[in-house]
């Protein structure tokens, strides 16, 4: 099993293409041994980043080191940091058996006891074409390739989305077995966050190429809330607080209020006529979309 | 390294054979339609271009193995050790597999050469032929893989890489070449193409493939 507690890190990270600028100064780092989810709308910069993390070009700017080397020149990084993705697809024409061939050699941490299993439970076999699969199996490939790699550092891009329900649990669990037997630090990034928001440790939220968080999934949910009360109670508050949305219409017997938790505590539980209603947890997906609209409210530099 | 990569590329080695034989059924085929043209011609340059479709494959899989951890060094070094592969099995063909064409032209083969008495040994001439047929496909074999690698001049480097072949080979045939110095210009010439080519381009020509790769396709993150 692995046990490396080398770290990745990304500081400044600025990547600009001809049509714009799709990652801009970005700086975290990848925890040791926890599963980081890479979160964001469409565009947002999820895949240039992990495929910046995973040393396939330069930044414009800023740097990407994993124990303290360029990721992308050292082989070390190289070997440690495996990314699947799309960018497999250069495979079309090998069976299953023969794109993990390369893999098995050229990853020190190969374990193949995972390699079987993960295929056992795709139900993917050795000999089968990849460009026969569909893409749902295609992308339990490059899950297998990822689990299996066994690398320290597994960059996970957007693997979930092609696979079926029942795929993409069965990933989820091969994802937590897989860390809870190592200390790999495993990164996925998910338009959907549901898809494996039981599993991650740490959560990155992208927005338009900018780093709106990176903090504990946990210390993340805290940050809001949702009320349940009456619609008249509702608007009332709404129009004491800063609410972030409020679903349910006046005529609905129940509405939902969906606040930070901060101004729950200075303006709500403050307030005789409003603290008997309880703040209840938000669920990962919601605080992610209520981290983007508190963003894209708040007006930014230059505008 | 290289060694790891061609055994794991098994279509790159069949790809390589089977074009290399295509090659020499194509010399025949030339041969017996156009008995009185130049068949010589068609297969150097034939045989140059059967090094080709391996080395575009290898091009392409260099992304693959990219993924699979390798450095972009290591896959460079595999790029040049197929490129001189493919030019010397290419080499020997064409100067001892083939006998009409050692004979027509009078081109020691380099087995010959090397397994021959010394008393009939006849001066660095004798290998100038093969060394400049190796060191041409070499290098054209090496500007093939790299500047396939970059999107952007590959359809450049394609067409030019034909033009070269024929602008070098057509105006009097290799034959007219043999025993000038003009051989020797070429060896330094073409060997300093291939050495720029892959200082220049090599490297950074794969890590340029995936990023335009990456450029290209719409953002979906």
């Amino acid at each position: 099993m692995v046990k490396d507690s080398s770290s990745m890190s990304v500081r400044g990270v600025t990547v600009a293409y001809r049509a714009g600028v799709a990652l801009k100064d970005i700086t975290f780092d990848v925890r040791p041994g926890k599963i980081t989810g890479v979160f964001g709308m469409k565009s947002s910069g999820r895949s240039t980043l992990l495929r910046c993390m995973a040393g396939h070009f330069d930044p414009t700017l800023g740097s990407v080191t994993y124990d303290h080397a360029p990721v992308r020149t050292t082989k070390r990084a190289r070997r440690n940091v495996a990314y699947v993705g799309d960018l497999v697809n250069s495979y079309h024409s090998e069976s299953i058996g023969r794109i993990m061939v390369p893999w098995k050699s050229l990853r020190p941490h190969w374990d193949e006891t995972l390699e079987n299993s993960v295929l056992a439970t795709f139900g993917l076999k050795r000999r089968t074409r990849y460009s026969s699969l569909d893409a749902s199996s295609k992308a339990c490939v490059h899950a297998a390739l990822g689990l299996a790699s066994g690398s320290p550092v597994t960059l996970f891009d957007d693997v979930t989305p092609a696979m079926s329900a029942e795929r993409r649990e069965q990933f989820v669990e091969a994802l937590a077995s897989a860390h809870e037997s190592s200390d790999r630090s495993l990164v996925v990034t998910s338009q959907e966050v549901d898809d494996v928001a039981d599993v991650v440790d740490d959560v990155i939220i992208l927005h338009q190429g900018s780093l709106l968080s990176c903090t504990p999934a946990a210390d993340l949910t805290e940050q809001f809330g949702t009320l349940t009360c009456d619609p008249s109670r509702a608007r009332t508050i709404a129009e004491n607080c800063d609410v972030i949305d409020i679903i349910g219409s006046p005529s609905s017997p129940i509405n939902v209020v969906h606040m930070p938790t901060a101004i729950y505590r200075s303006r709500v539980s403050a307030n005789a006529d409003l603290n008997s209603v309880p703040l209840e947890p938000v669920t990962l997906a919601d605080a992610m979309w209520h981290m983007i609209t508190l963003h894209t409210r708040t007006p930014q530099e230059g505008e | 390294m290289m060694w790891r990569l061609l055994i794991h590329s098994r279509p790159i080695v069949l790809a390589f054979l089977a074009f290399l034989l295509l090659t020499v059924g194509a010399y025949y085929a030339l041969a017996v339609v156009d008995p009185n043209g130049e068949p010589t011609l068609h297969f150097v340059v034939l045989a140059m271009m059967a090094t080709l479709p391996p080395l575009l494959l290898t091009s392409g899989n260099a992304r693959a193995w990219y993924l699979a951890g390798a450095t972009t060094g290591e896959l460079f070094r595999a790029i040049i050790g197929l490129a001189a592969l493919a030019a010397a099995v290419s080499s020997v063909i064409v100067f001892y597999g083939i006998p009409t064409f050692s004979y027509q032209y009078n081109v020691a083969s380099p087995i010959l050469f090397i397994a021959r008495p010394l008393d009939e040994y006849q001066g660095p001439a004798d290998m100038v032929a093969p060394l400049t047929y190796f060191a041409m496909t070499f290098s054209v074999a090496i500007a093939w893989s790299t500047l396939l690698a970059n999107r952007r001049i590959g359809v450049l480097a394609r067409v030019g890489g034909v033009l070269v072949c024929f602008a070098l080979y057509a105006p009097n045939g290799f034959a007219g070449l043999y025993g000038m110095a003009w051989p020797y210009v070429l060896i330094i010439v073409t060997l300093a193409i291939g050495f720029l080519v892959w200082t220049w381009q090599g490297r950074d020509s794969l890590v340029a493939m995936r990023h335009q790769s990456t450029s290209a396709e719409p953002l979906h993150g």
